[in-house]
């Protein structure tokens, strides 16, 4: 399945980068880390969309819970905000 | 034991990464107190868990029993229309014009009716599609058939939605393909595939029906367009195949 060998790929690839990037800026904040492979995720299986049917449905689910996970941390940052002033 | 070893392979990466990155991340954090490392075990989870979802989505038929399977059933169909000396280029009618499913008609009398629509046709073998006397042909299934109900037909029409639906069978649920373009110029659509991994032998059928790649393209551009369709040409050069359709009124 060459396919998902290119999609596998193509996501390690960029969460490769983005943590060398991250940690160039000396980032030392995890959740700034699992945003970008949130986000990461979301638009490069958006972009593969000639998977398989079957295989769609079940990245869709992770997405979600991958989208669930950086609303708790949206949801956290401005309970913080909200605290600090 | 194609399923068992794509399923093993993937799921041998995805549990590897799982486990690494489940062990790496609490250890990263605490010990090293190390943020980009532990974000580092955490693509190696995601990137797991990624790897196993993908090993559960594998077909479940090995591509060679898939060959076997379609060789052997174009091979009937090739000895019939050999038997009787038919090598006329069928029709592909979407499934409007063939009583639900989308077929192919092969006329009987030689040629393929240029003028005028065709009559939609009862789901049986030997059928009249217009109303001449030799207006008789063979209507069979063919592998686009089957793989056109893979994804649902492109509604509009145009050349960008023909591309995504072709893509999404021949690409995402056959692998058989790497790209799909698909371009329409003057009565006619052109369909150019890159990348192929499939061969086939020669066959009489495939004056007919044209070969695999070349059907499935003709059978979800018929029912794209919701018109009959023929196969006008094929160019093949190596990994790469040009099909040459013919839209009808």
């Amino acid at each position: 399945m060459i396919l998902y060998n290119r999609y596998l790929l193509t996501l390690a690839a960029l969460f490769g980068v983005s943590t060398a990037i991250l940690a160039g800026y000396h980032q030392e904040k995890l959740d700034a880390y699992f945003t970008l492979y949130v986000i990461e995720y979301l638009i490069v299986t958006l972009l593969f969309a000639y998977l398989h049917p079957r295989a769609r449905r079940l990245l869709d689910a992770l997405g979600y819970l991958l989208f669930g996970g950086f609303l708790v941390i949206v949801i956290l940052k401005v309970v913080e905000i909200l605290k600090g002033s | 034991m194609y399923h068992s070893v794509y399923t093993s392979v993937y799921t041998r990466i995805g549990a590897a990464l799982l486990v690494a990155g489940g062990l790496a991340a609490p250890v990263f954090y605490v010990v090293a107190q190390s943020v980009p490392l532990t974000a580092l075990a955490l693509a190696a989870i995601l990137l797991g868990t990624t790897a196993l979802l993908l090993g559960r989505s594998l077909p479940g038929i090995p591509p060679q029993a898939a060959e076997v399977l379609l060789q052997t059933g174009l091979e009937n169909v090739a000895r019939l229309l050999e038997e009787i000396g038919l090598d006329t280029r069928a029709i592909y009618l979407p499934s409007r014009l063939s009583g639900g499913r989308p077929r192919a008609l092969i006329p009987l009398d030689g040629t393929v009716p240029r003028e005028g629509p065709l009559r939609p046709v009862a789901d049986r073998l030997i059928v009249d599609f217009g109303p001449r006397p030799e207006d008789v042909g063979i209507l069979v299934a063919t592998p686009g058939t089957a793989a056109a109900e893979m994804a649902p037909p492109a509604q509009a029409g145009g050349s960008a939605e023909l591309e995504a639906g072709l893509a999404r069978v021949l690409v995402g649920a056959l692998d058989v393909a790497a790209t799909v373009d698909v371009a329409r110029e003057d009565g006619m659509v052109r369909v150019t595939l890159t990348g192929l991994r499939l061969t086939h032998p020669d066959l009489w059928i495939y004056r007919s029906l044209g070969t695999p790649l070349a059907s499935v393209a003709a059978t979800y551009v018929a029912e794209g367009l919701d018109r009959p369709v023929v196969i006008q040409s094929e160019d093949r050069r190596g990994d790469r195949l040009t099909v040459w359709l013919d839209v009808r009124a």
